[in-house]
């Protein structure tokens, strides 16, 4: 059969072997920064490339990695979940409240905190997928809610044991130490947390890339349309995507609050927009061009490094902030200049 | 005149355009054609300044053009209409302000014009004059059909000063009678001394309306042709050898007595009334009419994606009532549907993920995908439809004919027992077209294959029976043997 017609478009076929230059950069752009920036700190700081650092360092980011795994989830299926900060600083006050005020055991504790987080998921695909709101303007109303309940709830003041209550008399309930071992605990002298992060996020990166379904939540991110006209549910997979985004977020919540042990106000807020930036840097990591668990741990890690290091050298903290904006605008930079050539 | 002398293009070593030097005169239409990936959209982008680079010279009356940038050729007066418009309409902005575009960003329509609303609307009538163009100046431009939109745009361009104007398929989804008005527009524009060059897999629309073919092959330019045009001579250049047939040839086939899908007085709104057909394994039915005869609306309410208002579907005896493809899928009714970029792919996606993607309950009955099981799927998968081209890159890459072949293949796994097919040859150039035929033929004799088409030849050439709606009515039921052109064509326009 003739079939002249189907000569490869320019671009695409007898393409060069080997590494090209732009190949390498689109692909190993991100890693490579991370990796000039850990040799740069080692050298300068010497107790940088210590295990007691680390320990400290993968400790510090692991509320930031689930909350931008929850980002990523979001954006995974096409949406976008900026409620996830605000969630975690709701499950926050929640878990503390349950301890102090309603003296819950731990594992309630640990409950309540997931059915918060499957709650605010609940409520975001509510409003995005059934009543089909716009998903930046439905979640970030969703963040005011939250960050005004968790207020309300805890009457604007910092929960904490043996804080006085309104009639004078000293809060009945302990947090348990088993609640904060969650965090300050370890396992083979690595944190708890350590462990609990990279967990997660191998399970939702086994789960996005290798099983049937994350393709599915892929598709259905991709091309709404055709994944309906291939027989997928598209609502139900949404749904999903934002009720994981909810969870994800809520654990980030719950590791934070073992943590710090108190219930501040507004203690999840930063992590959003971290959440955020870790999940556009993972775009760019390996050239993917799309959300991804191992992309978005990545940019996690990226400002985890940034911070840490930089604090040891006596940067000051916006200093760090310039720092980290200028090498994400590089590591996007070369991804994706490089990548429209 | 506008000369190409030598133009070539190349995209990381390969060449896209090699050597292409012809003539494009005014006052003339010169048809462009070849198949796909031959090279005519680069061709295109070239003389409308799209690229910063490329090799040769474009020369207008003697002079050489600097085409480096879009502003540079409507600079000179060439303007393009693209097949998909919608790139050069703001949706958002009316009737009025989209055939002002230019000027209000020039600033020779001010602010103050704009708002003073009777006078701009004025304006836009005289500017729409020309081609034809009536509507409504305070009309959303998103609103507007197809049909609509291209001839805006070639209103606007008439508004500045329009030397050539080139035509990127603007017929792929347009209805005859409107395939006439723009043909009449294009004919007073020659006549105006406009230089055309129209771009279409469509050769009868290019014998009719051409002065001369210029035929692209693998990005050279491989034949110009004058009037009087033999169809032979050009599918031969354009295919580089000679088409021995168009359809694959008719062999008769046991037809199953049951039929697969029996449709009852369907209805859906307004689209589609009363319409009945029963569908056998063992042969191809062809639904044919016009655009918007309530073709698609029909596959669409079988396919679970449109609620029917009346009538009923059974499917192997058994009424079928569902309301979600999935449930159309879990029985072996399948469709590729009308857009294949917005609704048949992944278009960000590689051609051996969009291939596995209805297969993958099959691929990973754990859950867990086997990337072997799926290379030696989509594999197996492209190379019976014949898919050319890299698998492992993003299926846009491909050119048309290759990404229909997925669309169509990727339901091949898994057997279908229907098979809904909504022009399943548009954008499909003539070599690809004969391969997707004989899929067609050689599915249809163990499933019922239904083919919606608004192309009558090809309704004739594939089908066993031929079904032509109309106002989405059924206007006749015909076998193969007992039906004409001039038939069908009567009845798909409405006439008894």
């Amino acid at each position: 059969m003739h079939d002249a017609g189907d000569v490869p478009r320019p671009g695409t076929a007898p393409r060069k072997r080997g590494l090209a230059l732009g190949t390498l950069l689109v692909k190993y752009g991100v890693l490579g920064i991370l990796l000039l920036l850990i040799v740069f700190l080692a050298i300068a700081a010497p107790a940088f490339l210590t295990f007691a650092n680390w320990r400290y360092l993968l400790q510090d980011m692991s509320v930031a990695t689930l909350v931008a795994l929850g980002v990523t989830i979001s954006v995974v299926v096409n949406g976008f979940d900026v409620s996830v900060g605000a969630n975690a600083g709701l499950v926050v006050v929640v878990t503390i409240m349950s301890m102090v005020f309603w003296q819950l055991p731990t594992a309630l504790v640990v409950l309540l905190a997931v059915a918060t987080g499957l709650l605010v998921g609940l409520v975001n695909s509510g409003l995005v997928v059934r009543l089909r709101l716009p998903d930046l303007l439905a979640t970030l109303a969703m963040l005011f809610v939250l960050d005004g309940g968790q207020q309300i709830l805890a009457g604007g003041q910092t929960i904490s044991q043996n804080m006085t209550l309104a009639n004078g008399e000293l809060a009945p309930g302990k947090i348990h130490a088993a609640f904060l071992a969650i965090s300050r605990g370890s396992f083979l002298d690595v944190p708890n947390p350590v462990w609990i992060m990279v967990a997660i996020a191998l399970a939702l990166w086994l789960f996005l890339e290798k099983t049937r379904w994350g393709r599915i939540l892929y598709a259905v991110g991709s091309n709404p349309e055709a994944a309906r006209l291939a027989g997928a549910s598209v609502g139900w997979y949404r749904t999903v995507a934002y009720l994981a985004s909810g969870v994800l977020a809520a654990l980030g919540g719950l590791l934070l609050s073992s943590r710090l042990g108190i219930g501040t106000q507004l203690a999840g807020d930063s992590y959003m927009l971290s959440g955020v930036a870790a999940t556009m840097i993972g775009f760019a990591v390996l050239g993917v061009g799309r959300a991804n668990a191992l992309g978005t741990v990545v940019g996690a890690l990226m400002m985890a490094v940034i911070s840490n290091g930089f604090t040891m050298l006596n940067v000051p903290y916006y200093t760090q902030q310039t720092i980290f904006g200028v090498l994400t605008l590089v590591a996007l930079g070369l991804s994706f200049v490089v990548r429209k050539r | 005149m506008l000369e190409l002398d030598r133009i070539g293009k190349s995209f990381a070593g390969v060449a896209a355009l090699e050597g292409v030097s012809c003539e494009i005169p005014a006052g003339a239409i010169s048809g462009l054609i070849g198949a796909n990936g031959a090279g005519k959209s680069t061709l295109i982008k070239v003389l409308t300044g799209y690229y910063s680079g490329y090799q040769g010279e474009v020369r207008l009356d003697g002079r050489p053009l600097p085409l480096t940038r879009p502003s540079d050729a409507k600079a000179q007066g060439i303007h393009v209409v693209h097949q998909e418009v919608d790139t050069s309409i703001v949706p958002d902005l009316s009737v009025a302000e989209n055939l002002l575009l230019d000027d209000i960003v020039a600033g020779r329509v001010t602010t103050r014009d704009v708002l003073r609303s009777r006078r701009i609307r004025q304006q836009a009538r005289e500017v729409m004059a020309p081609v034809g163009l009536d509507l409504d100046p305070g009309a959303r431009a998103g609103d507007l059909g197809l049909h609509s939109k291209q001839l805006l745009v070639i209103a606007r361009a008439l508004n500045q000063n329009l030397r050539y104007l080139i035509l990127d398929e603007p017929t792929a989804s347009l209805s005859l009678k409107e395939v006439d008005q723009l043909f009449t527009v294009v004919e007073d524009l020659r006549h105006q001394g406009t230089g055309i060059v129209f771009v279409s897999h469509k050769l009868p629309e290019v014998m009719r309306l051409c002065d001369q073919a210029l035929v692209l092959r693998d990005g050279e330019l491989a034949g110009i042709f004058a009037r009087p045009f033999e169809p032979e001579a050009l599918v031969a250049a354009i295919l580089g050898m000679p088409l021995e047939q168009e359809f694959p040839a008719r062999v008769e086939r046991p037809r199953s007595a049951e039929p697969v899908l029996l449709v009852e007085g369907i209805e859906v709104g307004t689209a589609v009334k009363d319409v009945s057909f029963s569908a056998h394994a063992g042969e191809v039915l062809a639904i044919t009419g016009l655009v918007g005869a309530g073709k698609t609306e029909l596959l669409r309410a079988i396919y679970g994606l449109e609620r029917p208002s009346g009538g009923k579907v059974a499917f192997l005896g058994k009424p079928l009532r569902i309301h979600h493809p999935r449930q159309a899928i879990s029985r072996g009714i399948f469709l590729v549907p009308e857009e294949r970029r917005s609704q048949g792919l992944f278009i960000d996606y590689s051609g051996g993920w969009n291939l596995a993607f209805p297969s993958l309950t099959s691929l990973a009955p754990s859950g867990f995908v086997s990337a072997r099981r799926e290379r030696a799927l989509s594999r197996r998968l492209a190379g019976n439809l014949g898919v050319k081209g890299p698998l492992d890159e993003p299926v846009a890459v491909l050119s048309g004919g290759n990404q229909q072949k997925v669309a169509i293949g990727k339901w091949l796994a898994r057997t279908p027992k229907a098979l809904l097919m909504d022009e399943p040859t548009r954008g499909v150039d003539i070599g690809a077209r004969l391969d997707i035929y004989n899929q067609i033929r050689d599915l249809s004799s163990d499933a019922a294959v239904v083919v919606a088409t608004s192309d009558i030849d090809e309704a004739l050439g594939i089908a066993d029976r031929i079904i032509v709606m109309f106002g989405g009515r059924v206007m006749a039921e015909l076998g193969h043997r007992e039906a004409t052109r001039g038939d069908v064509m009567r009845l798909a326009v409405g006439a008894a």
